[in-house]
């Protein structure tokens, strides 16, 4: 009796601990402030690191965007005519731009774009057109805008009077067969999102087409809490083809994320018993959850069995807010990398993310080695970051990086395709062996997590010259990655160029994500809007359907009671305590 | 959900280049043009000082929101664009043949030639 008690007092102290953190502070004369107040004097005499084109955040006009070093900072500003100057943190490590910088290129773009146009008034042009420099990485098919929560911040769903966007199935197989007909790499990647995809009636058989279409990877934009009381519906999603789930987690105190933070323990349960993989997606504000960054990195290696990821997305602050409120709410990638070092002890280090797109040097040298066109993640450099996680005995984080020089194996594949370039067939395969042989030298054995063999996954990725076989990688690691979309002040047309994030609408056009969110009034609103159906004649068509139906009612003391909650916050593991 | 759209209008305004004064006033003439429900789409090229609308007139059969040629000379008289001097030309646009099914069945506008062939 005595030993359940104090195991009792455990759970629950460290439930009390997990809801106790308190947000970041910023006071008026903060540090990172000062850079929104600098002259024009001051700010011309910066040194200028790039320029680009951008829009004024008032008018929309486009105007030259220039990006210049202000301490570690490097800072956009722009000038309209109109409405005067704009400055805002574009990447808050100068040191880690230039790194990054060098890992970028041009993709291929799409050779059939779906509104034949030039692109010259870009990003007012969209559609896809011939302009764009990526394919489709990931198709996002928005399946309804009806949602069951209503998050203060969010833009997407249909409030009460609002017409309804609910695609039938046949709508979306267009959108499907619109997406994999793409040139001269079909999208292979889906994500449904809403709105709460899983409120609309057919999402198991939707999921089922979108499979038979061919999409490879099926994931399912959610907040995980109709999966938590439905775990039949999270495995028959499952069969029907959905590999991931793309759950909202802004945090893991109650007071970081209202959203879903009492039904997570459930729709980790269900998404274990049905064999779902679970991408954590926090949206990263500071001041309001910036402190809990280590915390939700703990979280998913406590939950490594079944959380694949946590994916940072740091705030994009679109529409009208209050100058002092943007500027203290800015956070970017480097400074969310920041932050996780600080709050994992180091164990996560500025030196171990790497740049999305370096991944690019690697997939030429598998094209030159297959002859054929492969999966391209040519984005923008400034656009995402990403990094392995290794759990090894003993409760060891270790990084990818510190046990395979990433840097070293991107520049060897790098000459590797250089050396291949132009030559027939069967050089080019003995070439790449050549390269292949030498991946021992840019591996640490003795750093090595003891789970894992890294040469034997290599060289499985280089000899079978796909990335498939890194899934088996996945089921060992967590994946933390970054992605920081834009907004009307941070805004830069050369990474909407590159944007391989894109939306499938129902008039057909194809659009990049930062010209469908930021710019919803001539994109994703406009265009759901005309492929809607108003209140009423969706209420005469679902005869028991109100907007409140629609709505989740939460039994908190009935949830915080469960078995599943106790288990899922309390006993948490530390794995960035500080040695003694 | 069938086509919002069937037979519309499609608008062309040749204009004097001097009041799109450059191509970023004009690319934000095309956003504001945007901006407004009945316009499906518009181009604003300020090379060729044309000015291209497709809208859904008032005369057309649906519950969308509507306009005329009328508004939108005034709309762009506002937007600095003098219409009175403009070379205007107004067709029926089918919307489900020459928008729609386009986006579904996009031409290819160039070709990657299978890897390692010569270009």
């Amino acid at each position: 009796m005595t030993g359940r008690k104090t195991n009792e007092n455990i759970i629950n102290n460290s439930i009390s601990g997990v809801n106790d953190s308190k947000p970041t502070e910023i006071k008026e004369n903060d540090d990172g402030l000062k850079y929104y107040s600098r002259t024009k004097k001051e700010l011309e005499a910066m040194p200028e690191v790039d320029t680009t084109m951008t829009i004024c955040p008032e008018c929309k006009l486009i105007i030259k965007g220039v990006l210049y070093k202000d301490g570690d900072n490097v800072m956009i500003r722009k000038d309209c005519p109109e409405h005067g100057m704009f400055i805002e943190k574009y990447w808050e490590d100068y040191n880690l731009y230039m790194k990054m910088k060098k890992y970028n290129y041009n993709g291929r773009g799409i050779d059939n774009p779906n509104y034949l146009n030039k692109g010259e008034n870009c990003p007012f042009d969209c559609g896809m057109c011939e302009r764009h420099k990526s394919h489709t990485g990931l198709a996002n098919v928005v399946v309804t805008n009806r949602c069951h929560l209503s998050c203060w911040y969010c833009f997407f769903y249909a409030k009460s009077g609002e017409p309804i966007y609910e695609p039938s199935i046949e709508e979306l197989d267009k959108l499907f067969l619109n997406l994999r007909s793409q040139k001269p790499i079909p999208a292979n990647a889906l994500q449904l999102t809403g709105g709460e995809p899983t409120m609309h009636p057919k999402i198991v058989e939707i999921v089922a087409l979108a499979k038979k279409r061919g999409f490879d990877q099926i994931q399912l934009n959610t907040t995980g809490i109709n999966l938590g009381f439905n775990p039949k519906l999270a495995e028959d999603l499952r069969k029907a083809g959905v590999s991931t789930l793309y759950m909202s987690f802004d945090g893991v105190s109650k007071r970081a994320n209202p959203k879903n933070h009492w039904e997570v323990p459930l729709t980790l349960k269900a998404a274990r018993k049905a064999g779902i993989g679970v991408v954590l997606v926090p949206t990263v504000i500071k001041s309001i959850n910036d402190n809990e960054l280590g915390q939700m990195v703990n979280f998913g290696l406590n939950n490594i069995d079944i959380v694949r990821a946590v994916n940072f997305q740091p705030v994009s602050l679109v529409g009208r807010m209050p100058k002092r409120q943007r500027q203290t709410q800015r956070i970017t990638i480097p400074g969310t990398i920041k932050k996780i070092e600080e709050q994992t002890n180091g164990a996560i280090s500025k030196e171990d993310w790497f740049s999305v797109p370096c991944i690019g040097d690697i997939t030429k040298f598998l094209e030159a080695a297959s002859g054929a066109y492969k999966y391209d993640l040519s984005i923008h450099f400034a656009c995402g970051t990403g990094t392995y996680l290794f759990l090894d005995s003993g409760n060891k984080v270790i990084p990818i990086t510190r046990f395979i020089d990433v840097e070293g194996l991107v520049e060897h594949f790098r000459q590797g395709y250089s050396e291949m370039d132009g030559k027939p067939r069967l050089i080019r395969k003995a070439i790449a062996m050549k390269y292949i042989l030498k991946l021992p030298s840019f591996i640490d054995t003795a750093k090595q997590p003891k789970s894992v063999n890294a040469l034997s996954l290599l060289t499985s990725v280089f000899a079978k010259r796909t990335f498939n076989s890194l899934a088996k990688l996945q089921m060992k690691t967590l994946f933390l990655g970054i992605m920081h979309f834009q907004d009307e002040y941070t805004y830069d047309i050369h990474r909407v160029e590159k944007c391989d994030i894109h939306y499938a609408m129902p008039d057909g056009e194809v659009l990049p994500f930062c010209t469908f969110n930021v710019l919803p009034e001539i994109y994703r609103d406009k265009i759901q809007n005309q492929y809607s159906i108003p209140e009423k004649e969706w209420m005469a068509s679902h005869k028991d359907w109100t907007y409140s139906k629609d709505k989740y009612i939460r039994n908190v003391k009935d949830l915080e009671a469960r078995k599943e909650y106790a288990e899922t916050y309390g006993n948490l593991t530390d794995y960035f305590k500080k040695a003694d | 959900m069938s086509v919002p759209y069937k037979i519309i209008k499609k608008v062309k305004f040749e204009v004097d280049k001097n009041d799109l004064i450059d191509a970023q006033h004009s690319a934000r003439l095309q956003y504001n043009l945007l901006k407004l429900d009945p316009v499906i789409k518009a181009k604003v090229e300020y090379t060729k000082a044309l000015i291209t609308i497709i809208y859904n007139p008032k005369s057309a059969d649906n519950e969308k929101k509507k306009t005329d040629l009328n508004e939108l000379k005034e709309f762009l008289e506002k937007e600095g664009i003098k219409t009175k001097n403009a070379k205007i030309s107004e067709q029926d646009y089918d919307y489900y043949k020459e928008f729609y099914s386009y986006a579904f069945s996009p031409k290819q506008v160039r070709y990657h030639p299978p890897y390692g062939s010569k270009k």
